[in-house]
């Protein structure tokens, strides 16, 4: 292998050089965490240590956030609702990371994103109040950034052709001054550059993943980290899942996807392996389970259409795809029958959708970097139900629950033990890469 | 400290089960009146957890005693044959009564069976056997509004018993749409062979405000660095009330040990459970031909010559017929355990689990760690409902424990003869408790049992009970690099029939008793 695949292997791409381009990208992500991480790493990537074709680790987990499943265990239509929200802040309080110039610093831009954190997000696209299809993406933000950077036609092309022939170049660019966190502690400001929080990929459109934590590099990262064998105060190896995340700060404990692929990654370590993720790097929508979707027609696989995928069959890789009556059917989506009750929300296929990543393993004979605890985990105050991961040295809040509090209000709606001050530094912006 | 459960609330076939070796299930229809009139009648009867929970505590000391175990103990038990009864209500009476709670509180148990029956991947066809308009009890014609559990320890009292209160159902106007004798058979197997029931999770709690008066005993010594923490058996996990009956604590999500704050309960729900009843008919001898059929597929490939029929059940399984799981017993079948059936629930998938010496003074071995499915498959029965301390597509293997049921279920029809085989119907009378059937029995269901990938990677269905609705199931047979893929459309367990129900406290029975229509 000479280079990475673009995601699922999709041509947008045709020229030799950008393809290069995007393979280059991925593998200066990859010797980053690989330098960041101690030494002997069990971590590498596919072009500094090839490996012949050979089966891959599945690591499968659900698309709908889990957060949600936890805050609101029972009452379903509060839950799909709630998840389907376009927010400024998500329910842990996280904004993106864009920000405007106010004074001496710099305040967050309170732009749109989807609260879904599970690598998977969707939109239900209405009409009048009347459902005409729903829309799930699981495309890495850092893709369409790098399209807009060095295939800007493709990039508008895409949006047109995915979205709405409405969309025009401008609408997908900052039109304003907007900075994110630049390299050596500088702001980086955006304006003319593409805007992943663009209104046709929040509030009138999907394209790719927009909450701040589902990012391709944070993915990448993610991998790397777990790959570090953790040790408690006795010096006994973490095995837990749990215990892992909480004690590496590689992710949020509420997801199902993070430390499930933290786990599973550390678990092949700790039986001596060396891992990496498998060409073409990515996060993949696997499938839906569409055992209980009662269509007219009976024939519910019709209507579960990808739009952007991999050719390969033996390894599902859908980054889109839309849940919609078969084109000239003549049905409606409101013929649906969901598990039994009509359709109402994208959430409710949504919990029916696994994702996957892929991963690859080669056995390895030297001991693996181990490391102490940096964080600990405490319960959310007021929905003990949740996590939040701290600083080891942090004092956890006492819990105080107030699940209605929690689950009813918008944006910000938990206390983290964390906060963030409303003016920040220039040197003091978070970096995009986090979990 | 655990909590006292309501001992004297909780009808018993939650906990600690009638485990009885007769059963007989009867669904009736009933409007509220008569569902009202038969409760009133047989509520002074109902068994709760006090009366069973003593009853099991002499009979398993006479049995270690007699060194007796299994169904055969309950001839140890002295005292006139038992006639236990347990009610359950569907969601029309309960709604009928003004009793709103339990639909607010599980949305699959509102929709019901039948309408939630495709999602358990039943078929969508209604040509098809199992789907839900030919059930003889539950479809969308004939659900049932009260669902009685009657047990006796003794074939012929349990039947007089049931014509007596069928005979009163009958009186108050109730209809009967359909009832099953249910027996256990001998050595506790299923119709497929293979012994049942040997791993439950271990309801946490007390009958008496005494420290040690637990309601499931405990096997280990009582301190905190040793398993106790965790199990109450060997493998049997703790798990805390709130997670099988409303008002208690519920299991953490992220600490297998911890409990979870229960919030505000509607007084309704209190002491009562979610009940699941599947009538799920088995084709032996279609399983028999399917298994056959995949021993020739893997005799045709390579690095699998030598495998035998047993062999390959066993692999679908997760154990052996006598229970032995493959984690501990990877080639053979080991037969009956020279103790307790303890040592077959002794063992986890992600670590190896440390030899332990149980007060009894039997010891029992380490179990290797299995994380990759070398020796029990990723598809295998056992570990797609129960993955033990693996992470799975729902998250940690904390999250797992909340996927836990309390089954209460028990075989029909004559058990199937190999030499002769018949086409009689026989079965399982599947009966399940949960504080959500939505997100326990159901999720368990679909997402584990009828995926390829779930819940760790895609290495086919839960061969057993699993299915994915439509099109074909498989699996992937491994051994060392060779692997193989075998594929059936046949459904060996067809669904006949079954409902969803509220078990409750018997509070709100008399509630129900005294409610007006709404």
């Amino acid at each position: 292998m000479t280079r990475f695949s673009p995601p699922a292997h999709i041509d947008d791409v045709a020229s030799e050089a950008v393809l290069q381009g995007w393979s280059d990208k991925l593998l200066s992500w990859f010797r980053d965490v690989e330098r960041d991480l101690p030494p002997s790493p069990r971590y590498f990537n596919l072009l500094d240590r090839p490996l012949p074709a050979g089966p891959a680790h599945t690591i499968p987990w659900n698309g709908f956030p889990r957060k949600f499943a936890l805050l609101i265990p029972d009452d379903v239509d509060r839950r799909w609702e709630r998840a389907e929200g376009v927010v400024t802040r998500d329910l842990f309080g996280r904004q993106a990371g864009f920000f405007v110039r106010v004074g001496g610093g710099f305040e967050n831009a309170a732009l749109p994103f989807r609260d879904q954190d599970e690598y998977c997000e969707w939109r239900t696209v209405r009409r009048d109040g009347v459902i005409e299809r729903i829309v799930f993406s699981c495309e890495n933000p850092e893709y369409w950034e790098f399209l807009a950077d060095n295939e800007p036609d493709v990039l508008l092309r895409r949006y047109q052709e995915l979205v709405s022939p409405q969309v025009q170049m401008q609408d997908l660019l900052f039109q304003a001054d907007v900075f994110r966190a630049g390299p050596n502690g500088t702001a980086e400001n955006l304006r003319g550059r593409y805007n992943p929080l663009n209104r046709w990929n929040t509030v009138d459109g999907i394209v790719h993943l927009t909450h701040p934590a589902n990012s391709l590099q944070a993915e990448i990262r993610l991998a790397g980290e777990a790959t570090v064998v953790r040790h408690d105060g006795s010096g006994n190896p973490l095995t837990d899942d749990v215990s892992l995340i909480c004690c590496a700060r590689y992710g949020d404990a509420n997801r199902s996807s993070d430390p499930t692929i933290g786990g599973r990654v550390n678990a092949l370590v700790r039986s001596n392996a060396a891992v990496t993720l498998d060409d073409p790097v990515g996060l993949y929508i696997r499938n839906i389970d569409l055992s209980g979707v009662e269509t007219p027609g009976g024939n519910a696989s019709s209507w579960w259409q990808p739009i952007r995928e991999s050719a390969v069959a033996t390894r599902p890789m859908i980054l889109r795809a839309q849940f919609a009556p078969p084109a000239g059917s003549g049905f409606s989506m409101s013929d649906v029958q969901v598990g039994g009750e009509s359709l109402r929300f994208g959430s409710q296929l949504a919990e029916l959708l696994t994702m996957v990543i892929y991963g690859r393993g080669v056995d390895e004979s030297t001991p693996a970097p181990s490391d102490t605890c940096s964080g600990k985990c405490c319960r959310v105050p007021q929905a003990p139900e949740l996590l939040s991961i701290v600083n080891l040295s942090a004092t956890c809040p006492p819990v105080e629950p107030d699940p209605e509090a929690a689950i009813a209000a918008t944006g910000a709606v938990v206390a983290v033990a964390e906060g963030v001050p409303r003016i920040i530094e220039e040197n003091a912006l978070p970096k995009p890469t986090r979990y | 400290m655990e909590p006292v459960l309501a001992a004297d609330e909780i009808q018993a076939g939650i906990a600690p089960g009638f485990r009885l070796p007769f059963q007989k299930l009867v669904a009736l229809r009933a409007e509220l009146e008569s569902a009202q009139g038969v409760l009133r009648v047989l509520q002074p009867r109902i068994t709760l957890m006090r009366e069973a929970a003593e009853y099991h505590r002499r009979r398993i000391a006479s049995a270690k005693e007699a060194r007796t175990f299994g169904m055969e103990s309950f001839a140890l038990v002295r005292g006139p044959h038992v006639r236990w009864v347990n009610i359950a209500l569907g969601a029309r009476v309960l709604d009928a009564a003004g009793i709103q709670a339990p639909a607010v509180a599980d949305r699959s148990f509102a929709l019901g069976l039948a309408a939630r029956s495709t999602s358990l991947g039943d078929p969508q066809d209604p040509g098809e056997p199992g789907h839900r308009n030919t059930w003889k009890v539950g479809g969308p014609e004939n659900t049932a509004d009260v669902l009685l559990v009657l047990g006796s320890d003794d074939r012929d009292v349990l039947l007089q018993f049931a014509d007596e209160v069928e005979r009163e159902c009958l009186q108050l106007g109730a209809t009967i749409i359909h009832s099953d004798v249910g027996a256990r058979l001998r050595g506790d197997k299923e119709h497929f062979g293979f012994r049942d029931g040997i791993s439950q999770p271990a309801m946490r709690g007390r009958l008496t405000p005494a420290p040690d008066d637990f309601l499931v005993p405990r096997k280990f010594a009582q301190d905190d660095t040793g398993p106790a923490a965790e199990l109450a058996a060997p493998g049997d996990v703790l798990v805390w009330p709130g997670e099988f009956i409303f008002g208690y604590p519920r299991q953490d999500p992220h600490d297998f040990r911890a409990p979870l704050a229960e919030g505000a309960v509607d007084e309704s729900l209190r002491n009562g459970s979610f009940l699941v009843f599947r009538r799920l008919a088995q084709d032996v001898a279609a399983f028999r031909a399917a298994t056959s059929s995949f021993v020739g597929a893997l005799h045709r490939a390579s690095g699998f010559e030598d495998v035998s029929q047993p062999w390959v059940e066993a692999q679908l399984v997760g154990r052996w017929p006598s229970g032995a799981p493959l984690v501990r017993n990877p080639t053979a079948d080991p037969g009956e355990p020279p103790g307790t059936l303890d040592r077959f629930n002794h063992f986890a998938f992600s670590q190896a689990t440390p030899a332990v010496t149980l007060p009894s003074g039997e010891p029992i071995s380490e179990a290797p760690s299995d994380g990759q499915g070398e020796r029990c498959p990723r598809h295998a029965h056992i570990r797609k409902v129960n993955p033990r301390d693996l992470g799975t597509n729902q998250g940690p293997a904390s999250q797992t424990q909340r996927l836990r049921i309390l089954r209460r279920g028990i075989p029909y029809g004559p058990p199937f003869d190999e030499d002769i085989p018949d086409s009689a119907e026989r079965g399982l009378l599947f009966v399940s408790f949960q504080r959500s059937i939505r997100n326990q029995f159901e999720l368990l269901t679909r997402d584990w049992m009828n995926s390829e990938t779930n819940p760790e990677s895609p290495d086919g269905h839960d061969m057993i009970v699993g299915h994915p609705g439509s099109g074909d199931k498989f699996c992937i047979f491994r051994n060392g690099a060779d692997e193989v893929r075998v594929t059936t459309s046949e459904r060996w367990i067809i669904p006949t029939g079954g409902g969803y129900f509220f078990c409750p406290s018997m509070i709100t029975v008399g509630r129900f008793t005294e409610a007006m229509r709404t």
